[in-house]
């Protein structure tokens, strides 16, 4: 034993300052760097879990997305389909009024051209038999009455009118 | 491509290649060795600095309480500030505990989580023992103990064991004891050799006692030389004492006292290679270097230490997860038929075993490696020592690892039930 140099003295000195190193070291380094790793670990624990989280909401809200965007296209696609009817029927509606208000204008201008076609024949007629009644008078002064002169020119005036008619 | 510059320093590299072979104990062999000084003398028990109170401070103790300090202050630096994000040096120490964590989940478990301050204390304080003992000035930096101081330290340590009672009265034999058991010493170690200090007399060099440079192997001095004696003259003082006469008497024995007391070359000698001694030699200081230095991890007392440390903490893993009962009948098991009790007591002896073994691995390895740096500082000087730091190194990191490992797993062993081991 002597000769390894074990003794007891170096021994026990050995043996109490490692015990102490010991007890130092774990209250100064292992206590504090086992505390840290402890939260650290916790805290990488806590933001996976966070970010899971995130990922989830993230996913739902997409989802919800989806789902109103299409209730919106289909409300859109309804919303024309309306307007498109609507466009249709006010279509059809305009194109009967108006057919039927020109063919009542056109009417209104038959009648007006009708109208003033007779006054005009009217009028025609007028100063016809008065300048017929003046040109003959002059022509046979005197032979004919007027009486019996007045009936020639009408029925002459007539045929005339008859002619221009047809 | 080579230019001037690679030229000039591989010219210089193989200039000190060249110098530090032949300066080494190789040249020394061919006539040159100017560079060898006297090869250490290589103590395997770590040597007493100073004795307070009767108390003998080991150098090995010294180093043990520097790497204490070194290693209290850097985990104190490093976890002075801890934060979240760590410092280089608070990462250091994390990444490593965060290993031991990892391997101890892995060989046992959350259960190996209490093995951890043990072992990782373990680890860190035989990284530092090994490292710091790596250092230059340790086992190179000390005091000189004078040829006197030798003796009588090597007389009182027990180490002779040749003291035989005469026929004289028993009181006589007590008042000459430490004469007899120092002429055992002046003659078993008659040729144990003492450096000759090669130092300037009467400048400031003498009084820092410089190693003799480039005379190698020659400039140790054998203790007969010193004391100027032979060893029959050393058998006819003792014979003489024995027979009862007064040793303060005795002209022969004054004279080697008085050699001996002023620890000086006394006559020429031949060294082991058979060359004599240079004459300027005598007059010449002698003693014996003692380091203030020695790498804790070097002295069998701080490894029996560790060991025991480890083998107590084992064991009181092992009854405080098993039971009192559960613990002690790994060991003692009567119950399971003679085989099984044999085994208990093979496995007591086990525990003994892993506790030698624990202590020898570490130290052998460790002063082993002391041992080829002195060598190779011997063989190849300057030079020779640079691969086998490096390796010292990795050597300190493998043993410390090993240590450590080999705690952990013994603890994960001791707490684990035989049924439970069976099962695995």
């Amino acid at each position: 034993m002597d000769a390894l140099g074990i003794n007891l003295s170096g021994l026990i000195t050995q043996l109490v300052s490692f015990i102490i190193l010991f007890l130092i070291l774990k209250k100064v380094l292992f206590g504090p760097i086992n505390k840290i790793l402890q939260t650290r670990a916790k805290k990488i624990q806590e933001s996976l879990e966070m970010a899971e989280n995130v990922k989830q909401e993230a996913t739902e809200s997409a989802e919800k997305l989806e789902a109103e965007i299409n209730i919106a296209r289909q409300e859109g696609q309804k919303l024309i389909g309306d307007a498109r009817d609507a466009a249709e029927k006010y279509k059809q509606q305009e194109i009967l009024r108006t057919t039927s208000e020109s063919e009542e204008m056109i009417k209104k201008a038959n009648k007006s051209i009708e109208k003033e076609r007779d006054l005009a024949i009217q009028s025609v007629r007028k100063e016809f038999s008065s300048l017929v009644i003046s040109a003959a008078s002059k022509v046979v002064e005197k032979t004919i009455d007027q009486k019996d002169h007045k009936e020639i020119l009408d029925k002459a005036i007539d045929d005339e009118i008859g002619k221009v008619k047809k | 491509m080579f230019n001037s510059k690679s030229i000039i320093l591989s010219a210089l590299v193989l200039i000190i290649l060249v110098v530090s072979v032949l300066g080494g104990a190789l040249g020394a062999s061919f006539g040159f060795g100017f560079l060898s000084g006297p090869l250490p003398f290589i103590s395997i028990a770590a040597e007493t600095i100073f004795k307070p109170f009767g108390y003998e401070l080991k150098n090995s103790t010294v180093m043990l309480w520097m790497s204490m300090i070194v290693l209290i202050v850097l985990s104190w630096l490093a976890t002075r500030k801890l934060q979240e994000v760590p410092s280089k040096l608070q990462n250091i120490f994390e990444l490593i505990i965060q290993f031991f964590m990892d391997t101890a989940r892995e060989a046992g478990g959350d259960k190996a989580k209490r093995f951890l301050p043990v072992v990782i204390t373990i680890f860190f304080a035989v990284l530092a023992f090994n490292w710091l003992g790596i250092l230059p000035g340790v086992g190179s930096i000390g005091k000189i103990e004078t040829i006197d101081e030798w003796v009588s330290h090597h007389s009182h340590s027990g180490h002779c064991s040749k003291v035989e009672v005469g026929h004289s009265s028993k009181t006589e034999v007590n008042a000459n004891k430490e004469i007899l058991s120092k002429l055992c010493v002046l003659e078993e170690e008659s040729s144990h050799g003492f450096v000759v200090f090669d130092s300037y007399e009467g400048s400031f060099l003498s009084k820092i006692n410089i190693m003799p440079i480039g005379r190698g192997e020659s400039s140790r001095a054998p203790l007969s030389s010193i004391g100027n004696y032979e060893i029959e003259e050393i058998e006819q003082i003792r014979k003489k004492i024995l027979n009862g006469e007064d040793p303060n008497n005795l002209e022969e024995w004054k004279k080697i006292k008085t050699n001996i007391s002023i620890g000086r070359v006394s006559e020429l000698y031949e060294s082991k290679n058979g060359t004599v001694s240079p004459s300027e030699y005598i007059g010449k200081k002698t003693g014996e270097l003692i380091p203030f230095f020695r790498g804790a991890s070097t002295d069998v007392n701080t490894t029996l230490a560790i060991a025991i440390f480890a083998m107590i903490s084992i064991q009181y893993w092992g009854f405080s997860s098993l039971g009192f009962k559960g613990y002690s009948g790994k060991f003692i098991n009567l119950s399971h038929g003679p085989i099984n009790a044999f085994v208990g007591i093979l496995e007591l002896f086990g525990e003994l075993a892993k506790t030698i073994s624990f202590t020898f691995r570490l130290f052998g390895n460790m002063f082993a490696g002391e041992i080829v740096l002195i060598s190779m500082g011997f063989l190849l000087p300057m030079i020779g020592m640079i691969p086998f730091m490096g390796l010292e190194l990795f050597v300190g990191v493998i043993q410390a690892l090993i240590f450590s490992m080999l705690t952990l797993v013994f603890g994960v062993m001791a707490a684990t039930s035989h049924s439970e081991h069976d099962e695995h």
